[in-house]
């Protein structure tokens, strides 16, 4: 404090907080205190507490689960499981099969006329229509014949020489 | 510091004087510096862990009731300027003295003090009337022992001219 108009200020005594602020505040405290300390008690004793809960809840969880794939697994046909044949049966079934497809040979070879055996029974349809083989009478640009055999070069027979 | 129950309330009582006109002197209200007051001591009551390690409780008292009355009048300036200058009238930071010429000195003061910018009148509030070196206020208020110097020479020499007029009346 150098100057006296310092002084002067600082003589001037501040006003206390009221005593009933005071006590307010002291009750704020222990208040707060007993909540805190309250919350922190239940918070660990809950923690005891649902220890069994969350158990039971997992297993609940677990059970269900597992029914759940149990009941999918016999409506969905896809995870039927394939039966196992033994050996035996196994040769029966493709001996079985083998007389069925040479039967239904037979029987084709039969119901087709003499004519089909050696002809093509159809014609392949190329994929793209537009490049099906045109008839020959077609094959002319405006110009003139540019294909067919008609227009080759006549051929031309050159004198052989004897050599005797 | 240590988490005693009663720790708490004893320092309550032992600076709740001190920090009750500090805080009437920052926000110019007996209203909200009876919710500051209680927002500082019940957030410490939930926290108690915010004690650890403070050293000068007294120092670390202040700080956090200057920090809570700065974000207080920052909010209070951006929801009305009106209530702030009403409140401003009421601010009795003084005992008034029987004499009514020291009285009329007081009330001046007051309303002077409520000119200063927030960082000064913090200052000039700590030197003054808590006799805090210029070190202790910086480390209080978290600034510099110089900016301190120099806001304590401002605020002072805006409080001199304020006050000057009735300093000749008086004597």
């Amino acid at each position: 404090m150098n100057d006296e108009f310092e002084q002067r200020l600082s003589r001037h005594t501040l006003r206390s907080a009221p005593p009933e602020v005071i006590e307010d505040l002291a009750r704020a405290i222990r208040t707060h205190q007993a909540r805190t300390e309250l919350r922190s008690h239940r918070a660990s004793a809950g923690d005891d507490d649902s220890a069994p809960v969350w158990r039971t809840l997992g297993l609940l969880w677990a059970g269900a689960l597992a029914m759940l794939m149990l009941s999918r697994s016999e409506t969905d046909p896809m995870t039927h499981s394939v039966p196992r044949l033994t050996p035996e049966q196994a040769a029966e079934v493709r001996a079985e099969r083998m007389a069925l497809w040479e039967l239904a040979n037979v029987r084709e070879s039969l119901d087709e006329p003499a004519s089909a055996q050696t002809a093509p029974r159809r014609l392949l349809e190329p994929a793209d229509r537009s490049r099906m083989p045109r008839p020959r009478s077609q094959l002319r640009s405006p110009e003139g014949p540019i294909l067919g055999h008609e227009h080759r070069p006549p051929f031309q027979r050159f004198p052989i020489e004897s050599p005797i | 510091m240590n988490r005693d129950p009663s720790a708490l309330e004893d320092l309550c009582r032992e600076h709740t004087p001190a920090l009750f006109p500090f805080l009437l002197n920052l926000t110019r209200n007996e209203a909200d510096t009876r919710d500051l007051l209680q927002e500082l001591f019940v957030s410490l009551a939930r926290h108690p862990e915010r004690l650890d390690g403070v050293r000068e409780p007294r120092a670390f008292l202040f700080r956090s009731a200057h920090n809570l009355a700065l974000d207080h009048l920052r909010s209070r300036a951006s929801r009305s300027r009106a209530h702030e200058a009403a409140g401003q009238a009421r601010a009795d930071i003084f005992n008034l003295p029987a004499n009514p010429d020291d009285a009329a000195h007081a009330e001046a003061l007051s309303a002077a003090l409520g000119e200063l910018p927030a960082d000064q009148r913090a200052v000039v509030h700590l030197k003054l009337w808590e006799g805090m070196t210029f070190e202790s206020i910086g480390r209080t208020l978290e600034i510099s022992p110089n900016t301190a110097a120099s806001r304590y020479r401002y605020g002072l020499e805006k409080l001199r001219s304020l006050l000057r007029s009735l300093y000749n009346q008086l004597h």
